[in-house]
């Protein structure tokens, strides 16, 4: 990075210019690209958030405008009206940490299986785990959905969290993340020191897996929170709907409406956005490999 | 750090040219412990995917060589009448056209703007946090009233995008109501809605670089674009291959933002946004036809399984 | 207790009932219900019962729990449990629960689905008093018939879901020099006012437009609207024969015609254009002077709309006969323990004063002929055209038949891109060879599924 290294001499302006590039030139032309492109990251909602506090009225406005002209409060109580999203809340957040939980406990521990041991049919059986990620939902939710009957699931949280309860994508990150991000001789330094292979699962693999515990922990969540066709089918009370299944409340026939739709939208996406910060101090962590030199 | 998996000991190898009886005996034990270990420990998590994904899949599979209509009752055996049927239909080539040239869009957009949005955000730039959250911020939102703002910026007559390229002089185009400009325009939204996701995981990958190297790599002169190309992006491959994949797969799945955009009279038409996930959907639960239905999943999933097999070998980052 | 013992089914535990919680209570109700109908005096109140009802339109859900709420006053112990989402999604739910018998009690979704489930035996057919009041003035005759199904009446009619009318913005009629209380009563007067109301830009671009038709979206909608003119010109989408079977009815004059009005007014008059805002919020916003569409707007306009001058009138009719259509949705009930109490309370929701209470409240319209509208017309008189009937009027439905949806949607595509079609302009060989591969298409479809026939 330094020119010394390159072996030229430098002027006094040379140091200067480079000085004032990289304090103030780059980081300039990097916050103007990174602000331009939230503005169209943002766009769509701060629409979402503008029309939650627009009275009926000003839904249909042409041309639209992102802001209220009369700015309104009662589309949130008015959508929390509407339907017992109290209710609604506590069992997205049921099923949602739920599955959670369990991707991430099983991402481990076959992703561990998969990136640091060989065994007969790993291959075939890692393909299997990916392929049945590649099947669209809707085509086997019926043969799924008879499954949950035999078991007397219908109308269960256990039947609701059913699909989300893996996920094959975890499991493959997980695998990555072990197999390319955690050195063999940590594992082989742990067997000789005669732990067994469940105590290296634990003692030596789940904690270097920080970040990457964060980033599927976030994506079997929202996962989890935005799903709706099949809680729809599995709930056969209105007790048992979910967030997202709260919001078609405002979908008619033939027209929506959008003001109580943005305003419950919005109170949805607030979970998923704590969850994001919560778990992005994970993500961003990066794995401290001490006592290790290349 | 190995890029490879560390091949199990096994006796023929030269660390066991040691007394055969013996290294034998305890090579032994040590394989039989790993085996017991990995397969009790996929036991449970392949009885979860058989209840939860494999037999349901085995069975639409089945059902694809009949003649299932979803609410009747008898259902007799077609063999491949289904799958002929396929190659026949002027829908089903036009999704599979639409999807794959979606999916390649989509995929090398959002895996490229990702990298560059996660190397910017992986360093130490001020309100870095801020930045991620707003970026992963679409990946949250649901989808209606998501789809709905994106109508109105595409709007032809009112939309900001025309709005906007009217200051440049540009007449207006009509995003979502122009043949092949339509896919376009659903494109942009796609790669709008997973950057933030791709951002995510590359972090990932990004911050398990450790920082040792990039200062060995530049005591010895190289700086900017070379590291990039020599150091981060081969650490990056693991991850890259992830992403990569799991784009695909999420690409040729594309359901809810052509289902919402085309839905209600201020649509795009519905021909040039045709995506097999819809055409499947309407074959299965407007039409009832099930079992062609399954026979399409089927293929979609085949063309997706190949497509990812290619990306495995591709990129060619280990192996076992 | 049970109401009445039917036959013990094995039970869907809608209610979180745990089967061994459940049998019990069959046991012990089996004995007491033995007894009671051994020893029973005739009791006119009927004994504590829920109903679950699933709903398609979540806006009526609430009418449904008002219904519930009025209906247990005279019936005390009665508790109606609701769900509702989008009619897709809805018809998805009701197709996976209703053949794996963890449906509900009660629900509505369009015919389409009861056909199949009826042919799997998994919808009951009306039951004698049900037919005794569908028979009666309570509904047009051709109501009763659109419920028909292989000589079986399934459901109690409930719903208009698609009777449009037109709208007018009487502020534009003023400007444009027309009568606001002579709206146009054939579809050429339609063109001819349409040209008068639209705004065009220097370049002769339609800016406002004179009637927003429904050019481009899809499915159901594109080919709706397209009824609607198709009808007025003397064809239909597809007809039966006497034998049963099925062939499409507007590869011919009428067909043509219809088109050529479409062709007519994008391309020739340009009083609409695929650019311009459509549909319902061109009209509320003032983008549109005329507009033909159901209901529903009527109570869009009331809240969104509230300054825009309108009024209403029935569909202009073509050279053979009226135009418009109708969708009539029915309640279903299932096939249960809970079925006689299902269907006494969907009399219920259908009995006049429920009728208009639903029209009040939600803005949907009766099928019901004998409701006595004047407290509705007073406060909205929009609404005459959708709740009377006009003598000699003919009324159309869509077709029961299964492979309809198919048709309907196939055909809504290839239309949007014929409406795109600047050649068909003024070239009736174009539009009729458009017609005839769309005709043809239709009867592929039927051939496929086994119905068609042209004898």
């Amino acid at each position: 990075m330094s020119p010394q290294a390159e072996g030229r001499p430098i002027t006094p302006v040379q140091r200067a210019r480079e000085t004032w590039w990289r304090r103030v030139g780059m980081p300039l032309t990097t916050h103007t690209v990174l602000l331009a492109g939230c503005v169209a990251m943002l766009f769509p909602y701060l629409w979402m958030l503008g029309t939650s506090f627009k009275p009926p009225d000003e839904t249909m406005l042409w041309p639209p405008r992102v802001l209220p002209i009369h700015w309104t409060w009662a589309n949130y109580p008015k959508a929390m009206d509407a339907a017992p999203f109290g209710l609604y809340f506590f069992n997205s957040l049921l099923v949602s940490a739920g599955a959670t939980l369990m991707v991430i406990a099983t991402s481990l521990l076959a992703g561990f299986i998969f990136g640091k041991y060989q065994f007969p049919g790993k291959r075939l059986l890692f393909i299997v785990i990916l392929a049945s990620a590649m099947f669209p939902f809707e085509t086997y939710m019926i043969p799924l959905y008879l499954t949950m009957k035999s078991f007397g699931w219908i109308n269960t949280y256990q039947g609701i969290a059913a699909p989300y309860l893996i996920m094959s994508f975890g499991i493959f990150l997980m695998r990555q993340h072990i197999a390319h991000g955690i050195p063999d001789e940590l594992v082989d330094a742990a067997r000789v020191d005669g732990a067994s292979e469940l105590r290296i699962f634990l003692r030596v693999i789940v904690p270097l897996c920080s970040s990457a515990i964060g980033a599927i922990g976030i994506l079997a969540f929202i996962q989890a929170w935005s799903a709706f066709i099949w809680p729809l089918l599995m709930a056969t009370n209105k007790n048992m709907f979910l967030m997202e299944l709260g919001l078609s409340t405002f979908q008619f026939r033939f027209t929506t409406e959008y003001h109580l739709l943005c305003a419950a939208a919005v109170l949805n996406t607030v979970p998923m956005l704590i969850a994001f910060v919560i778990l992005r101090r994970r993500i961003m962590e990066s794995v401290a490999l001490t006592g290790l030199k290349g | 750090m190995t890029l490879d998996a560390a091949p199990p000991l096994s006796p023929e190898g030269a660390a066991g040219r040691v007394s055969r009886a013996t290294t034998t005996r305890r090579l032994n034990r040590l394989t039989l412990a790993k085996y017991r270990f990995c397969y009790l420990g996929l036991l449970p998590i392949f009885a979860i995917y058989w209840v939860l994904r494999l037999e349901p899949i085995s069975r639409t599979f089945y059902l694809s060589f009949h003649d299932w209509h979803l609410i009747r009752p008898n259902r007799p055996w077609v063999g491949l009448t289904n799958y002929r049927e396929l190659l026949d239909d002027p829908n089903f080539l036009m999704a599979l056209w639409n999807t794959s040239l979606f999916a390649v869009a989509v995929v090398v957009l959002s895996v490229v703007v990702g990298l560059a949005l996660s190397v910017l955000l992986a360093g130490n730039l001020r309100f870095t946090a801020a930045y991620q959250a707003i970026y992963f911020l679409p990946v949250i939102t649901p989808m209606v009233p998501m789809a709905i703002a994106w109508k109105w910026i595409f709007d032809a007559r009112i939309g900001i995008l025309n709005y906007v390229l009217s200051w440049f002089g540009v007449s207006p185009i009509g995003w979502l109501t122009s043949p092949g400009v339509a896919i376009w325009s659903i494109i942009i939204m796609s790669v709008w809605k997973v950057l933030g996701y791709n951002m995510i995981l590359l972090l990932v990958g990004l911050k398990n670089i450790p920082a040792t190297l990039y200062e060995a790599a530049s005591i010895d002169g190289a700086f900017g674009w070379r590291m990039f190309w020599r150091i981060t992006l081969p650490l990056l491959r693991p991850i890259m291959l992830f992403v990569i994949v799991v784009s695909t797969i999420n690409a040729y799945n594309v359901f809810t933002q052509v289902y919402v955009m085309t839905q209600g009279s201020q649509a795009a038409p519905g021909a040039q946004l045709r995506v097999l996930v819809f055409d499947i959907y309407q074959n299965g639960f407007q039409f009832f036809k099930m079992g062609y239905a399954s026979a399409e999943a089927v293929v979609l999933t085949l063309i997706i399984l190949a497509l990812t097999l290619v990306q495995f070998r591709v990129i060619r980052v280990d192996e076992g | 207790m049970k109401q009445r013992m039917r036959s013990i089914k094995p039970q869907r535990t809608t209610s979180g009932l745990s089967r061994r919680a459940f049998l019990k209570s069959t046991g012990v109700g089996l004995a007491g219900a033995a007894g009671v109908t051994v020893l029973r005096p005739r009791i006119s109140v009927a004994a504590p019962v829920t109903l679950s009802m699933w709903s398609c339109f979540p806006e009526i859900e609430q009418f449904y729990k008002k219904a519930g709420d009025e209906y247990a006053k005279t019936h005390p112990g009665f508790k109606l449990d609701t769900l509702s989402a989008d009619i897709r999604s809805m018809e998805q739910k009701i197709a996976a629960a209703i053949p794996t018998d963890t449906g509900p009690d009660l629900y509505d979704v369009s015919r389409n689905i009861i056909l199949s489930l009826a042919d799997a035996n998994l919808v009951p057919p009306d039951p004698p008093k049900v037919m005794g009041l569908l028979k009666s003035s309570a509904f047009h005759p051709s109501v009763v018939e659109f419920n028909t199904w292989k000589g079986q009446v399934y459901g109690v009619p409930f719903l208009e879901g698609s009777k449009p009318a037109l709208y007018y913005n009487t502020k534009m009629f003023k400007e444009a020099g027309l009568d606001p209380n002579k709206p146009p009563a054939t579809f050429d007067e339609l063109l001819t006012y349409a040209q008068k109301l639209t705004k065009k830009d220097a370049a002769g671009n339609p800016t406002r437009a004179g009637i927003t038709l429904r050019l481009v979206g899809q499915g159901s909608g594109i080919a709706e609207k397209f009824w609607y003119v198709l009808y007025a010109m003397g064809g239909d989408p597809v007809v039966q024969t006497k034998s049963g079977k099925w062939h499409n009815n507007y590869d011919n004059d009428a067909g043509r015609a219809a088109m050529k009005f479409y062709i007519d007014a994008v391309h020739k008059y340009r009083v609409d254009d695929q650019k311009l805002p459509r549909d319902t919020s061109a009209f509320v916003s003032e983008q549109a002077a005329m507009h033909m569409r159901e209901a529903d707007v009527i109570g869009t306009l009331k809240e969104k709309g509230p300054k825009v001058e309108y009024m209403t009138a029935p569909i202009p009719r073509g050279p053979k006969r009226w135009g418009g259509m109708t969708q009539p949705y029915s309640i279903y009930a299932s096939k249960g323990k809970n079925m006689e109490a299902a269907w006494d309370f969907a009399q219920f929701l259908v009995s006049p004063p429920m009728a208009l209470k639903l029209t009040k409240e939600v803005g949907w319209l009766s099928l019901r002929q004998d409701v006595d509208w004047a407290p509705l017309l007073k406060e909205t008189p929009q609404y005459k055209p959708f709740v009377v009937w006009d003598k000699g009027r003919q009324i159309y439905a869509e077709p029961l038949l299964p492979a309809w949806d198919e048709i309907e949607s196939k055909m809504a595509d290839r239309l949007v891109t014929a409406y795109a079609d600047k050649s068909l302009l003024d070239n009736p060989a174009g539009i009729a060879k458009t017609m005839k591969d769309i005709a043809a298409q239709s009867d592929e479809i039927l051939k496929k599924a086994g119905v068609y026939g042209t004898d």
